[in-house]
């Protein structure tokens, strides 16, 4: 099946099996090796990717989902100017996620970020997320290394951060 | 299928291969029935081995394939390799093995494997007699598992008649040697490319090794890429300690039994070291007269156990501790009282583990109970509990607030073999580049240590280290990388390293190569384990009412180490810890809007010129010590099971309400 997307702000057309997974896709195809699980099942949590902005579990995106979307990996997200962002927030807290994770939570916090410019945009967006819904959405890495308070106070503080850079830009 | 083609694949393209292993826990193969012979799918079993079908260890042998005889419940019989991933899985149903089961009464017997360590001093009976008080209680950490998220991966291929394997792996150079012994090959032609994403707590330390064998033989049968993923988990040991405690009048401890229990699983793996970690710790920190400790391994139909952060040391070390807890408990006093007042120097211990002086303990003991308003929170939860202030119809009040504190160790123990063996070699080339040779895999934290070492060692600038990528170099044994990447000892044979290139450098000409063993280096220390640190940990914790879970409120934690490179990194690494403890013992932190953050951590430094030490595994057995302690004040009877599960609660809720 052949598959037109953007990963990491590439066009790319992609030959491959239809219901081959993305992580997949991503290691083999594209040995894009950040991810750093292969468990194929959404137990760990360890291969999110942001697919529109939206994190999601790369090893549950067969490839037929892929058609037209815009996929930014860990490895894409370290060269674009929002990293930083996360990047003082986890020195500012003294927090940040262990290394088996770090990939992974970074960017689940990156989507959660999205959504603050994305309610900023207008009403009809979504809401900016509450401290529930944050630490809920960090769940879709099992990993128990950040306990709830250190999550938001990393992501107020990459917040803070976020909404500065949009006051400077506008 | 039963027939084994050589024609499965090109040399292109990529074999991916999966594992059958056995469903029962016990008995012997009958008979086994392949599918109809299909040339796109090859299997391979014991026979099919070139070298020798066993995994060693440090002495210890497990077999890669079961040719006969199962002896675990997912022991490897057959290794199924195709053309992709799906098909092998769907072929692979179609084997179908006949066993003969043991009868059940033999699957359960447990085997001494090993003699007993023991250690004793005084009069026991003696001070039994003299006892008032005699407390008893057994304590266990259960059999854990990993969960399925640390899966391995294994690419191997062969490239200039070199057989070259990308794997996941702590410990690269007994991958190296496992396959080079399967595969009846040399070591120098077998490479091996260890990947970033190993497991956590190393419990995984043995299975790169079987996994790489397996796929490497495919690969010399196919002359093909192969391809091999494991699902399988590893098991941690169950652990059983019966502690007997004989108390005077006044309450002071005079005499201790202690008896520990180890079920190692169908094959016996780092046994002797894994008696002496888990005997340093069985010593309680209160002073005794009279004591003895008799840690016994066995052998058993569960499946073999690995290393879990470490080999028994924190489960004992949690026993300990819980033990304390319970004396204070028994004689109604405060806890971190009790403990400031017995707890003192013992040379029979420092003889064992050599540790920061006692007072500097007590001292944090003194800090954490004073930031964590320890006293009044225990006395009121007491008292409220003894008020029965029902907080649901299944409940009393059922808060709780434990203490637990401890030393961690580092490394494995002086007598053990895997400790001694362990290389770090250096080269001083031109232009004073550096190039250290270790089997280690370069994890930034490590390595921005020994860089550091390197550098101000040497006056060297920054870029000019680099550590070998195991390609062409014969690798050097650094040792897995267990125990918090025992950083004492690899900082003290890099510091000699470095030390001997400085006498040499500049009278004999570059490069100059220098190595250092372990053994070199603390062959004369007559202690098993160094521990340059204490911990004390504060634990306040909540059932709660309708789900029967047990959250965790609030932890105060001080630390004191000789020496840290970095005491935020070495914060944060500590909150990690702490959280993954939780999560193992199934407590969850609790989060409510507007309360103060989990966890308040510091660390402080004693300022010592001493390496530092890992308190990883005593960190562990804090958190489940102080959590069992907290648990037995919320339920007001003793907890003396981790990790606890609902219905624990459930049933210490009905013991409770028989009361």
């Amino acid at each position: 099946m052949k598959i037109e997307c953007t990963i990491d702000n590439k066009h790319i057309l992609l030959n491959v099996n239809s219901n081959k997974p993305l992580n997949l896709i991503l290691l083999e195809d594209l040995e894009i090796n950040q991810i750093y699980s292969r468990c194929r099942d959404g137990n760990c949590g360890n291969c999110v990717v942001l697919l529109n902005d939206e994190a999601v579990l790369s090893c549950l995106i067969p490839a037929f989902r892929l058609k037209g979307v815009r996929i930014l990996t860990f490895e894409g997200y370290q060269k674009s100017r929002f990293w930083h962002d996360l990047e003082r927030a986890y020195s500012d807290t003294g927090s940040h996620p262990c290394p088996h994770c770090y990939a992974s939570k970074t960017l689940i916090f990156e989507s959660l970020l999205q959504m603050i410019i994305k309610s900023e945009l207008g009403p009809s967006q979504d809401e900016e997320p509450d401290e529930e819904v944050i630490v809920q959405e960090i769940g879709l890495n099992t990993c128990a290394c950040l306990d709830a308070h250190e999550i938001i106070a990393i992501f107020n503080s990459a917040a803070t951060y976020r909404r500065r850079r949009r006051v400077r830009r506008y | 299928m039963a027939e084994k083609s050589t024609k499965v694949a090109s040399e292109s393209q990529t074999i991916h291969g999966i594992i059958i292993r056995a469903n029962i826990d016990s008995g012997s193969i009958l008979g086994v029935t392949l599918p109809k012979p299909d040339k796109r799918f090859v299997l391979l079993e014991a026979k099919d081995v070139i070298g020798k079908n066993v995994v060693s260890v440090a002495g210890d042998e497990l077999p890669l394939f079961a040719s006969t005889d199962i002896t675990y419940k997912g022991q490897p019989i057959f290794a199924l390799f195709g053309p992709d991933a799906e098909a092998v899985e769907v072929k692979s149903r179609e084997i179908e093995i006949d066993f003969q089961l043991t009868p059940t009464s033999q699957t359960q017997v447990q085997e001494e494997n090993k003699e007993p360590l023991i250690c004793a001093w005084g009069n026991l009976d003696e001070a039994f007699k003299q006892g008032e008080t005699v407390i008893e209680r057994t304590y266990t950490d259960r059999q854990t598992w990993t969960r399925e998220d640390t899966i391995l991966q294994v690419t191997t291929w062969v490239e200039d008649d070199l057989l070259k394997i990308e794997i996941p792996t702590q410990w690269p150079f007994h991958v190296r040697d496992t396959v080079a012994q399967i595969c009846g090959r040399t070591q120098k032609s077998v490479v091996v490319y260890p990947q970033p994403h190993f497991s956590a707590k190393d419990e995984k330390l043995l299975l790169p090794s079987m996994l790489a064998a397996m796929a490497a033989l495919a690969t010399l049968k196919l002359q093909a890429r192969v391809q091999m993923i494991s699902r399988f988990p590893t098991y941690k040991s169950a652990i059983t300690i019966t502690r007997k405690t004989a108390l005077d009048a006044k309450g002071k401890p005079i005499g201790e039994k202690v008896k520990a229990q180890i079920n190692q699983g169908a094959y016996a793996l780092f046994t002797t070291e894994m008696l002496t970690q888990a005997l340093a710790g069985l010593f309680p920190l209160y002073q005794l007269s009279a004591f003895s400790a008799e840690v016994q391994a066995v052998t058993s139909h569960a499946p073999p156990s690995h290393f879990f952060g470490d080999l028994g040391y924190s489960s004992t070390l949690f026993s300990s501790e819980a033990h304390a807890s319970a004396i204070a408990r028994h004689l109604q006093m405060n806890p971190a009282n009790w403990r400031i007042k017995h707890y003192g120097e013992d040379t029979e211990q420092n003889s064992i583990v050599e540790t920061l002086p006692i007072t500097k303990l007590r001292d944090l003991i003194g800090d954490t109970c004073k930031k964590a308003d320890f006293a009044r929170h225990s006395a009121v939860y007491e008292l409220q509990r003894r008020a029965k202030h029902p907080l649901s119809a299944f409940l009393n009040y059922s808060r709780g607030i434990g203490l637990a504190c401890g030393a961690g160790i580092s490394g494995f123990s002086t007598d053990s073999a895997l400790h001694t063996a362990a290389k770090i070699e250096i080269t001083l080339e031109a232009n004073n580049r550096v190039i250290v040779n270790t089997s280690f895999y370069p994890t930034k934290k490590i390595t921005s240590l020994w860089r550091t070492i390197i550098i101000n060692e040497l006056s060297l600038e920054k870029e000019t280290v680099t550590f070998i990528d195991n390609d062409t170099m014969h690798m050097v044994d650094t040792g897995p990388e267990v125990l918090s990447l025992d950083v004492e000892r690899s900082v003290m044979m890099i510091t000699r390293c470095c030390e001997i290139i400085k006498r040499k450098r500049f009278k004999d000409p570059l490069p100059i190569t220098e190595s250092v063993s372990a053994k070199s280096i603390l062959s004369s220390s007559k202690i098993q384990f160094s521990s340059k640190n204490w911990g004390c940990l504060v634990l306040q914790l909540e059932i709660n009412t309708i789900k029967l879970e047990v959250e965790a409120r609030r932890i105060w934690g001080r630390f004191s180490f000789s020496n840290t490179p970095d005491t935020k990194k070495l914060q944060v690494k500590f909150k990690h810890i702490i959280n993954s403890s939780l999560h193992e013992n199934n407590i969850i932190p609790v989060f409510r809007k507007g309360s103060p953050p989990l966890m308040d951590i510091e660390i402080d430094t004693v300022g010592e010129q001493a390496y530092p030490s890992s308190a990883t595994s005593a960190l562990r057995a804090m958190v489940m010590a102080a959590c069992a302690s907290a648990l037995s004040q919320a339920l007001n009877c003793d907890v003396c099971t981790m990790p606890v599960s609902n219905d624990d609660i459930i049933s210490y809720i009905r013991r409770q309400n028989e009361n």
